[in-house]
């Protein structure tokens, strides 16, 4: 029993599915290729990515409802385990998560039309464990406590995931810069999975009358794929390799995202993600009882036998089948909102969602973005995640030359490791080519350049740039941005004769500055009837007519 | 300088925090399983007549149109005088009284075997004795004893005596009630029904003391109405003979009841055994509480209450639960005595530690139900009808304490 309850510890521990950490390493935008992974329609600025093996990415995502404090008591200096105190720590639904996912290869492209085009190889570990505190009560407490009640095994659920998926992606802007819109495609090359089916369905009661046993389930069933070609002792190296490389076990996935600018400062993201299935065929077992039904109502007390005449389950086997079958991918869905209050800072709130077993779990964030500098951006979140109180993350890319170091964890407090429920960081190295001085890719650059003289809504609603100078602006009302009065000197200055273009106006009308192009480097022409063109005559600043 | 200071508050948090201690997984220690398991044991479904009747017994149960309960009984001798007599050592020329012994009776109870103790009262019990009688002399009949026995629970036999009030009888000071008589000449035969119930003995009580055999020794005496020692003599021609000895006479007797059981019950106690239990040892010494559900769906006229008895495999009583709480309320019944809803009652009956103890070594468990017609104990006569039942649902709530 000591090893049973051990190997459960464990297995709680080491267990675990991918997907729903990494919140404040999302908040960092289309800072990096990995952030793909999260939003399809993500995608750094840049020309070329460069993804190394291994060193490329590691995402490590880990979440438990209880930690080791929570099931072993120490009392006088002898510990034992605590069932009843891990009992309390229970919610309703409880699962147990552990993704891990490596980037194995991955190479990133935007062509000149500004189209983002990627290719990845990463081999994911994903496994979720969901359970419910009415099924541990029952094993723990029995069925004394339930008596009336129905428990629900349905709420039971396992998905062990180990794949490989091999995809493209591409992301791309609309002309108007308001939507992103992506996707990822994604062969998968399964290689071991351990699952209970979907429509799995298992119900008990104990009847309040006389505490009669109601029991019934159908698809009873734990299906495994692969686990053979590891433990068959017949199996040489060679196979496994070749398993490992390539077999029979073969899916699809599907990542989709977009990216809406609602308004200058405001936009709004949604991700979906892992829409998938692996179907899998090789090394197939599946374990199952058939679909049994039956009510215990004890013996016919007038003359049988207790004992003889308790169910003898002869109709209930245990049965080993060798069909193929197929498990879908636990689906993750992300929306987010983001402000921007600042030039260079926003604020996003995050809703993560990921479906397992037909069950969500919903992690939330609510962080800020800054960019510290032209080379380093930063994220500092509140995290709620699943079963877990609420911690800070933080986040960074940073660059230098061509090369990219991200790290990223949702927390930062309460790492004691026997009060430790829950991890989540990623970390890695890309190489990243035909970025800008600011980290703004070339065609970036020039899109933007196009855009001067109006808000920049890329990289800082409340930025205003006039003739290539950045001014910080109060507001916006209606078709006008309200920046601070400059200074006089500064104002004089403008066309002082000798940089015309160095700083802007007080009061700008946007549409007005658009239309007529203000900020555009043209050609001074000597005749134009308009003095302001002239040489050494400066023009009146602009007023702000208010429209009420 | 605020960043840095908010740099190392944030750090100073994240050390304090931080607990870098290994995970210990040696030594620890299993705790004691106390899981509450409820289970069903089983569900019994008596009839009233599973209930009152001994099931071996051979009488008959007899039904009317109502499925009200009869008790039926039809016993017939016959004698042959001349042979009885001669057997006897009597002679009945002589006209002086005689008498001999008719064929005892013995009339094994249909109803009481099954009654641990209590009584119940009949409304009209009534046992009809017939008589044929060929006779040409006067004739009575007497019983030489009347009486029940029952064996109690020590194994003894108690006897208790039928009373027969004197109105009972046509010669009370001999205790004999006279039976018709053919006139000399005449070639029929004189039936005579006696009628015994409640007016002219204790018969009410007599059953309500749920005998479980009744044995009835009559007796038959030829010119009862003689003094003892007094002989007629007709042969001087005085006086015209009035009785004559017909040799080839023949003499019947019979008993015969058709008892409607329309009863009082006032703690009358019926038993149900549980047999064969069967449970594993090593579980039994690792209970730490068990009780008892007993769910009743009541269609009997009756109320009651509960004793729970733990018989060995010699049926020895290891343990007792004595439980005065009413487990059964009386159904609501309309104006022709049917049960128009069954009436449903728990019992939670916590068993001590000596009854758990006690367990192990359980065979049979006997449920005692104890049978009240009313609550006041008022006399209220119930018929019992053949549709009446008892359903009896037993469970168990057990609190394990098992080390892992």
């Amino acid at each position: 029993m000591k090893r049973f309850g051990l190997g459960l510890l464990l297995l709680f521990f080491i267990v675990s599915a991918s997907g729903q950490g990494g919140t404040s390493f999302y908040h960092l935008g289309g800072a990096t290729l990995q952030s793909t992974t999260y939003n399809a329609s993500y995608f750094p600025n840049g020309t070329f990515f460069i993804g190394l093996p291994v060193i490329s990415g590691v995402n490590v995502y880990f979440n438990n409802q209880f930690s080791y404090n929570d099931i072993i008591a120490v009392q006088d200096g002898i510990k034992s385990f605590d069932i009843d105190n891990l009992l309390s720590t229970l919610d309703i639904n409880n699962g147990v998560s552990a993704h891990t996912n490596i980037n194995l290869l991955q190479l990133g492209y935007r062509t000149p039309y500004g189209i983002g085009l990627s290719f990845f190889i990463n081999e994911k570990i994903a496994t979720d464990f969901i359970y419910s505190d009415e099924i541990l009560n029952l094993l723990w407490k029995g069925n004394g406590g339930l008596i009336g009640k129905e428990i629900n095994f349905s709420a039971l659920g396992a998905n062990i995931n180990y794949f490989r998926e091999i995809g493209l992606g591409m992301a791309f802007e609309t002309t108007d810069k308001r939507l992103k819109l992506g996707a990822r495609i994604k062969y998968l090359q399964g290689i071991v999975n351990m699952n209970t089916p979907d429509n799995l369905k298992a119900v008990a009661s104990t009847y309040d009358e006389y505490y009669q046993l109601d029991v019934n389930w159908q698809n009873l069933k734990f299906q495994t794929a692969g686990l053979s070609q590891f433990k068959d002792e017949s199996t040489n190296s060679e196979d496994v390799v070749n398993y490992l490389l390539s077999n029979d076990n073969i899916g699809f996935g599907l990542d989709l995202g977009l990216e809406y600018r609602i308004k200058p400062n405001q936009s709004i993201s949604l991700a979906i993600n892992d829409l998938g299935f692996i179907g899998w065929k090789e090394n197939v077992q599946t374990y199952g009882l058939n679909d049994t039904s039956f009510i215990y109502n004890g013996v016919d007390l007038q003359g049988e036998s207790i004992i003889d005449s308790l169910p003898t389950f002869s109709d209930v086997k245990l049965d080993t089948t060798y069909e193929q079958y197929t498990s879908l991918l636990p689906s993750n869905l992300i929306g987010s909102f983001t402000y921007t209050p600042f030039d260079g800072t926003d604020v996003i709130a995050t809703l993560n969602t990921r479906i397992i077993k037909s069950h969500f779990n919903t992690a939330f964030g609510l962080g800020i973005r800054k960019k510290i500098s032209p080379n380093l951006l930063a994220s500092a979140t509140i995290t709620k995640l699943p079963q877990q109180f609420v911690n800070l993350g933080v986040s960074f890319a940073a660059s230098t030359g061509p090369v990219q170091f991200y790290a990223g964890t949702d927390k930062i407090f309460g790492y004691s490791v026997p009060n430790m429920k829950w991890a989540s960081f990623q970390f890695g190295i890309n190489l990243a080519f035909g970025r800008g001085e600011n980290g703004d890719s070339k065609g970036e650059q020039k899109r933007f350049f196009k855009k001067d003289g109006v808000q920049n809504q890329a990289k800082g609603v409340g930025t205003y740039s006039l003739h290539g100078t950045k001014i910080k602006s109060k507001r916006y009302e209606s078709i006008y941005t309200i920046v601070p009065i400059q200074k006089k000197q500064e104002r004089a200055g403008i066309f002082d004769g000798k940089n015309r273009f160095r700083r802007a106006a007080a009061m700008i009308n946007s549409n007005s500055s658009r239309a007529n192009k203000v900020g555009k480097k043209f050609k001074n022409v000597p005749n134009s009837p308009n003095p302001s063109n002239k040489k050494g005559k400066p023009s009146k600043p602009a007023k702000l007519k208010r429209k009420r | 300088m605020k960043k840095l200071y908010v740099s190392l508050l944030f750090l100073t948090l994240c050390i304090v925090g931080c607990n870098l201690n290994k995970l210990d997984f040696d030594n620890i220690q299993n705790p004691p399983y106390k899981g509450l398991l409820a289970q069903p044991i089983g569900e019994a479904f008596y009839t009233l007549v599973d209930l009152l009747l001994d099931g071996d017994s051979t009488q008959d149960i007899q039904y009317d149109e109502s499925q009200l309960i009869y008790l039926s009984l039809k016993v017939q001798d016959t004698l042959s005088l001349a042979k009885e007599s001669t057997n006897e050592g009597m002679d009945l020329t002589i006209f002086t009284k005689q008498s001999f012994a008719l064929p005892a009776i013995s009339i094994e109870s249909p109803l009481f075997e099954t009654f641990e103790s209590g009584s119940f009262l009949i409304e009209k019990p009534e046992i009809i004795f017939n008589f044929t009688n060929e006779l040409h002399l006067p004739t009575a009949v007497g019983f030489t004893s009347f009486y029940g026995t029952k064996i109690n629970s020590d194994g003894d036999t108690l006897r208790r005596e039928l009373l027969i009030y004197n109105n009972f009888y046509d010669y009370a000071t001999d205790g004999l009630i006279a039976i018709s008589n053919p006139q000399i000449g005449a070639t029929n035969a004189e039936i005579t029904m006696i009628t015994l119930d409640k007016s002219n003995s204790d018969l009410d009580e007599f059953l309500s003391w749920t005998p479980e055999m009744i044995y009835i020794e009559p007796f038959m005496v030829a010119n009862p109405d003689l003094n003892d020692d007094e002989i007629l003599d007709f042969s001087s021609g005085e006086t015209s003979p009035d009785r004559a000895f017909n040799e080839d006479a023949m003499f019947y007797s019979g008993i015969e009841f058709n008892m409607p059981l329309t009863v009082v019950f006032e703690d009358l106690v019926v038993e149900i055994e549980i047999d064969s239990i069967s449970i594993d040892l090593d579980l039994l010494e690792r209970i730490d509480s068990l009780e008892f559900k007993i769910v009743t769906y009541n269609y009997l006229p009756f109320f009651g209450t509960l004793d729970v008895q733990f018989l060995s495999a010699d049926s020895v009583v290891l343990f007792t639960i004595n439980n005065a709480t009413q487990i059964m309320a009386a159904p609501y019944l309309n104006a022709s005595y049917q049960v128009e809803s069954a009436r449903t009652e728990e019992a939670f009956i916590p068993l001590s530690a000596a009854g758990i103890a006690a367990l192990p070594n359980t065979e049979t468990i006997k449920l005692l139900f104890t049978l009240n017609s009313s609550e006041s104990g008022s006399l209220n006569y119930t018929p019992l009808l053949s549709t009446y039942y008892l359903d009896v649902k037993l469970s168990v709530l057990v609190q394990l304490n098992i080390d892992l």
